[in-house]
């Protein structure tokens, strides 16, 4: 089979990784990914981790601000939608989830992510497509998927999340600079956020290789999800900080957008990532996979 | 009209200011042009002016027997930047939905009372909402006209967000007026920075074709900030000066209410297309003229 020159470079740099990541391993050593072929998916749809729930049709709304380059604080704010399409990756079939970033009022990246869950609980990410506009135009989509080229799925949600635990990876695709990983922080805490006070709350903290010393801490409240972003650390230059403001379940109708909006964005990611994303099969709507693995 | 420079601009612009500045020693330039933020203030000034009205305001409060705690100019920020959008929606998609925002979201309530997102709520803080939520409610009556005078939604952030203290009043306006020259007080006052902008026959023909466009859409404005003031204006006659709550408006007031809101609807998105296609190249251009020239 003839390859595409990057994507030589690719598979040359992910067989590098491995025999690396097998050393490292073997020598009780961090791994750099996860190892999501031991994960069992038999009902990978039904995404009920009590940390990170993704029921379709679900809306997080987040506001809050940044400093930007300038040191001047943008106003960020960014909505999180649970679809009703499933995408089948790696032999698993994932939920879909639409999330977009807005700053000062103009969309900076509308993303399609992969989750599914494993028959422990663990919620993982399977990929990811981040589409970033400039100016109200197409920029870069720097996407990865487990298995294609560099790829590796990660784990956003343990089942069980104990402090003291080691610190796993969220994904790994070294050659778009994605290493992010994330450890318990914190259990115990109380937020209060518009949209509601919340106890009990699980703080992850994430970093990647790329910006040293610089953490992103994400609040999540039990049967809720993620309900506060802070920061942490000198690296950390943008001072990100966001609340959840409104949780809703969309009407049939608004579900029915949110799916089109994300199949027009997978139509623009089929166009824009023919290296990793022309791989995989085209999402479907979930009622008519039904019952499909 | 929008001041807010792209970013690439901004860095140039910077960049030449402080070369400027440097040239002429630490002392300001009669010459200099104004500041990129609003009242034609910089960054520093803008942040040193924020934090006198705030610390104002709290003795002011204070004097009157209530207590008030100086918002952080980062929470005045917040209110500012809250104006004219909704989280997780870009600008285009709020003014096709919500126009300004100004008769499309009003509820005739306090900021502080506001369920839903506010940016004259956000400007406050929340230790300043909790205080007024623990008052009495003829207390929370006495505390909104010592703060903000007769009409409650015009607190600092809003009123520097427009440009437009004319409205203020209260302890609010007290700061105000103690910080703020009395130019910038009147409700006529223009920004430097566009009105130098305004002068350039450029601008004069862009605001030529402007008003062609809006009475081609049945509309009568010849500037783009005037259809936001005019939108205001007629919500106050509407609303007895914005203090009818809305569940209190009677039906005559409510059908005008529902067509203010659908003009406000459209002209904000003409207004917005316009902004794109006329002003924003035209303003891009001539700003990039007049800081390079300063530089000469």
């Amino acid at each position: 089979m003839s390859l595409p020159r990057s994507c030589y470079a690719a598979y040359s740099a992910a067989i590098a990784l491995l025999l690396f990541a097998g050393w490292a391993s073997a020598a009780g050593q961090q791994k750099d990914y996860e190892d999501f072929g031991a994960a069992k998916f038999d009902h990978s749809t039904a995404i009920t981790n009590e940390w990170c729930p993704l029921q379709p049709g679900t809306r997080f709304t987040w506001d809050g601000s940044a400093i930007d380059e300038e040191g001047d604080t943008e106003r960020h704010s960014s909505t999180f939608t649970v679809t009703d399409l499933t995408k089948v990756i790696a032999g698993v079939r994932t939920v879909v989830c639409w999330d977009r970033g807005i700053v000062d009022g103009e969309l900076e990246e509308s993303e399609l992510i992969f989750f599914a869950q494993d028959n422990n609980g663990n919620v993982w990410q399977l990929g990811e497509y981040p589409e970033e506009y400039d100016d109200g135009k197409f920029d870069k989509a720097p996407c990865w998927m487990q298995g294609v080229g560099d790829g590796r799925a990660g784990i956003m949600m343990p089942a069980k999340p104990k402090p003291g635990a080691a610190s796993y990876s969220e994904g790994w695709s070294p050659s778009i600079k994605f290493t992010d990983r994330a450890v318990v922080d914190q259990m115990g805490q109380t937020t209060k956020v518009p949209s509601g006070s919340y106890d009990n709350v699980l703080v992850i903290d994430e970093w990647d290789q790329e910006e040293p010393n610089a953490h992103q801490l994400k609040y999540y409240a039990r049967g809720v999800g993620n309900v506060r972003v802070g920061w942490r650390g000198e690296g950390n230059k943008d001072h990100e900080e966001l609340e959840l403001i409104k949780i809703e379940q969309l009407s049939a109708d608004d579900l029915a957008k949110a799916r089109e909006d994300a199949l027009q964005l997978e139509r623009s990611a089929y166009e824009h990532s023919k290296d990793v994303f022309a791989n995989t099969k085209p999402s479907e709507h979930a009622t008519a996979s039904a019952g499909a693995r | 009209m929008s001041r807010k420079l792209p970013v690439a601009w901004t860095i140039v612009i910077a960049t030449i200011l402080i070369c400027t500045a440097s040239a002429h020693g630490a002392g300001p330039d009669k010459n200099a042009l104004p500041g990129t933020e609003e009242f034609g203030l910089n960054k520093k000034e803008l942040v040193q002016a924020t934090e006198k009205v705030e610390s104002l305001i709290a003795q002011c409060m204070r004097e009157q027997g209530f207590e008030y705690l100086p918002a952080d100019y980062a929470t005045v920020r917040k209110g500012m930047t809250a104006d004219k959008s909704l989280p997780g929606m870009t600008e285009k998609e709020f003014v096709s939905q919500y126009g300004f925002g100004v008769s499309t979201l009003y509820t005739g309530l306090a900021p502080q009372l506001n369920g839903g997102y506010s940016p004259a709520k956000l400007g406050l803080g929340d230790k300043n909402i909790e205080i007024y939520k623990n008052l009495s409610p003829a207390d929370q009556v006495a505390y909104n006209r010592t703060l903000l005078g007769e009409n409650a939604d015009a607190t600092f952030a809003v009123a520097l967000e427009n440009e437009n203290f004319s409205r203020c009043g209260g302890c609010t306006l007290k700061a105000i007026e103690q910080v703020f020259k009395p130019d910038q007080l009147k409700s006529t006052y223009v920004n430097p920075l566009d009105a130098l902008i305004r002068k350039d026959p450029r601008m004069k023909e862009a605001l030529r074709k402007y008003g062609d466009e809006m009475r081609k859409a049945g509309f009568e404005y010849n500037h783009p900030d005037d259809v936001e003031t005019d939108i205001r204006n007629r919500l106050y006659a509407i609303t007895g000066g914005g203090t009818i709550p809305a569940e209190k408006l009677s039906p005559e007031q409510m059908t005008a209410l529902k067509k203010l809101q659908d003009d406000e609807r459209r002209a904000a998105a003409i207004n917005l297309k316009l902004q794109d296609e006329i002003f924003d190249p035209i303003e891009e251009q001539i700003e990039k003229e007049m800081y390079a020239r300063q530089v000469q």
